[in-house]
């Protein structure tokens, strides 16, 4: 009796299990996808930036597959959490590849995973399209074809505050906050380098190296204000927490009063709209890089877009900024090669022809023209230097600027000959990719 | 190099101190009575802090009262975590470390879900904004100010609690030999659960204060469990008076070192620490255990 119980059970579990792997492959087979790996941070400190991030490439995402997707397939994303760790990260990658991905995008991770990333992708021969700079000295130090930046380029930033905080506003001295790593560190080289081109007397007078998750500058902010004699500007680098914690310092023992902070996230909201929104934004003393001028007519048709996906996504009342613009145009470069690959017939599962057709990739909108560079993979999109003004009662007191100081193009990036001067200077050899393209 | 360089730089430090040592000084009551490092310490700070978020900014309170529903809801919460812990209670601390871990990720979770990834700011009270001159050009914040003093005021009282009250003497005397305590049937249990609730209510208490100091981020607990760390290693890991000494030392060390090597001065703390482990291991602030 026993037995026969035994059998009767083991069959109905046998006959279940064989039933259930026919509906998983009728619904693999039904759900056939373009799989996109999406790596980003969800359990770390950088993860501030995901509710506008994620918003923004789900629209992407959303827009393509209901117009039918492409090559007749729907976009799937598949999430991976990098978790800060450059190791953790190729792992990831290593993971996507064998998920079946075509293409990762790396979404608002830190810069110090580029190096790793990029090694990797070269030996993988896998595109990476990202929001985490490696144009510059890394870039040199360790380039690779597959690997593709749709952000701010730290030694291009560098020479935008060089001419204006150095040059137009007669700061001389600056001391560097921010955080010990890749992007952020290129910054603060490349401010000194560039500002000397305006005065001959401009030096770093201090460097103090935090971590993405810190929240104690009360030390640092108290001892700039002490240090005889002061530094004339803080370059201040790493949104999040990091920009928030310094500006409530600063607030809170007057320091704007003596100094300002430059950096890339004076008019982001992903990094402003909190302290706006608690009134602790102090305008006109953050100034700096951006690209994207939300407030701007410009923008308005992607920013009724963006409400709308907020909207679809329940993700409250955000406002895009530059992280969002960066975030949209990795994902709509990936779009636009998939559609070009389907279009001239390539493979667009092959990792070679994909980037290829990444680099090819052209166009227009709000920002301007935009291009991969031939020699380092950075996007080229219109720049902006900006002086934080409060944008009132309408724009919810985000932080808005003038527009006056507009660079097009790669007018702000450093160029081939800048790059390969320094690459010769620090014995960095091959870090030009033009060699890749047909 | 000027004396007045060193004056603001010293005062904050003091200040930081003081306030890490509210966190501190928690968990070196629930270390020194239980014998256990409660990993979820950073977290309860970052939740004291969210909390106050909550209060102020959702729902339009005042600060203040924000801070004393984060005192108090925590406290609560110090009662439910000594409660998870009493399982493990008695066996090796890995057990206790593990079971806190664990604490520290559901509730890190919990934030995440419930006030999501991105970053909170607290607006502190009109009244305590701007700043106090001091000759010399010397400026101090005026809430630098309150948080001192309400740190000082909070470290007094926790210390008359400790020595001049029966449920202070009942701490000492667990802390000296639980099992005589308990053959004098004081309820130790209870003790405990007291204990524990004082030792997050005050990691509450301290992320209220800190709030508008800070921009808060569900996923900082760990940083600034990490900050406290030396304070607990160089005060005596189970030494409660040593904390408030060991906070005010590594706050004023590490406001010396930003002066001096910049690039490296949040290191200086933890280098602090390995120095001391290797000649004090028992502690800067505590008696050698025979």
């Amino acid at each position: 009796m026993k037995k026969r119980l035994m059998s009767t059970v083991m069959a109905m579990t046998m006959a279940a299990t064989s039933l259930l792997g026919d509906i998983s492959t009728m619904a693999a087979e039904e759900t056939d996808t373009i799989k996109v790996g999406y790596m980003c941070e969800q359990t770390t400190a950088l993860g501030f930036s995901n509710a506008w991030t994620d918003v923004a490439t789900a629209m992407w995402r959303d827009e393509i597959n209901e117009a039918g997707g492409i090559d007749g397939k729907q976009i799937e994303f598949i999430y991976y959490d990098a978790q800060n760790d450059p190791t953790l990260a190729t792992q990831r990658l290593s993971e996507m590849k064998a998920d079946g991905c075509v293409a990762a995008l790396e979404i608002a991770c830190a810069g110090k995973m580029a190096p790793a990333i990029a090694e990797w992708c070269a030996e993988n021969e896998f595109p990476v399209i990202h929001t985490c700079n490696t144009a510059t000295a890394f870039t040199i130090e360790t380039s690779s074809p597959y690997m593709f930046s749709c952000t701010v380029n730290a030694w291009g930033m560098a020479k935008i505050l060089a001419e204006n905080a150095i040059g137009k506003e007669g700061n001389v001295t600056f001391a560097y906050v921010g955080v010990d790593e890749a992007c952020c560190l290129d910054a603060e080289l490349f401010l000194e380098r560039e500002g000397k081109k305006y005065n001959e007397d401009c030096e770093e007078v201090a460097s103090y190296r935090v971590s993405w998750d810190d929240s104690q500058f009360s030390t640092i902010v108290s001892t700039l204000l002490s240090s005889d004699p002061q530094p004339d500007m803080i370059l201040q680098q790493g949104g999040g927490s990091n920009f928030i914690n310094i500006v409530q310092q600063a607030n809170l023992y007057d320091a704007f009063s003596v100094m300002d902070i430059y950096n890339d996230l004076a008019v982001d909201t992903v990094s402003c709209s909190d302290l706006a929104q608690a009134g602790e934004y102090p305008y006109g003393h953050i100034k700096g890089f951006s690209s994207f001028p939300w407030w701007d007519e410009s923008t308005r048709e992607f920013r009724d877009r963006f409400s709308a996906a907020c909207e679809k996504y329940d993700a409250g009342d955000l406002v895009p900024g530059d992280l969002t613009y960066y975030a949209y145009s990795c994902a709509y470069v990936l779009g636009e090669a998939l559609k070009a690959c389907v279009e001239d017939g390539a493979d667009y599962t092959d990792g070679n022809v994909l980037t290829q057709h990444i680099h090819d990739v052209r166009w227009s909108d709000m920002c301007g023209d935009h291009y991969f560079r031939d020699f380092d993979n950075q996007m080229v999109f219109d720049a902006y230097y900006v002086v934080s003004e409060d944008g009132g009662e309408k724009l919810d007191h985000l932080a808005i600027a003038s527009l006056d100081t507009k660079y097009v193009g790669d007018t702000w990036l450093p160029t081939y000959e800048e790059m390969d001067e320094y690459a010769q200077e620090i014995g960095a050899e091959g870090w030009d990719v033009s060699y890749f393209w047909d | 190099m000027k004396l007045t360089v060193f004056v603001l730089p010293i005062f904050t430090g003091l200040a930081t101190g003081l306030i890490r040592y509210l966190i501190a000084s928690g968990m070196s009551l629930v270390m020194s009575g239980m014998g256990t490092i409660n990993f979820a310490q950073g977290t309860f700070y970052i939740l004291g802090s969210l909390l106050t978020y909550s209060i102020t900014r959702t729902l339009g309170l005042p600060f203040f009262a924000g801070v004393l529903v984060a005192f108090l809801v925590m406290f609560l919460l110090g009662a439910m975590t000594e409660f998870a812990l009493r399982g493990v209670f008695g066996k090796d601390m890995t057990f206790s470390m593990l079971v806190t871990m664990g604490i520290s990720y559901i509730v890190c979770d919990f934030m995440v879900y419930a006030f999501g990834n991105g970053l909170k700011t607290v607006s502190m009270p009109s009244f305590l904004k701007g700043i106090v001159k001091l000759g010399g050009g010397i400026v101090l914040p005026i809430y630098y100010v309150f948080a001192i003093s309400i740190s000082i005021a909070i470290a007094l009282a926790f210390w008359i609690m400790f020595q001049k009250t029966k449920i202070g003497i009942y701490f000492r005397a667990i802390i000296s030999d639980r099992d005589m305590v308990e053959n004098l049937g004081i309820n130790v249990q209870s003790m405990y659960t007291l204990m524990f609730m004082i030792g997050v209510g005050l990691a509450g208490l301290a992320g209220a204060i800190s709030s508008p100091m800070m921009g808060v981020t569900p996923t900082a607990g760990l940083a600034a469990f990490n900050q406290i760390m030396p304070i607990l290693i160089i005060g005596g890991m189970q030494n409660i008076s040593g904390a408030l000494p060991a906070a005010l030392v590594i706050g004023v060390l590490e406001a010396i070192a930003a002066i001096f090597f910049p690039k490296f001065y949040n290191v200086v703390p933890y280098a602090f620490m390995i120095i001391c482990m290797v000649f004090r291991p028992y502690g800067l602030f505590a008696k050698k255990v025979k």
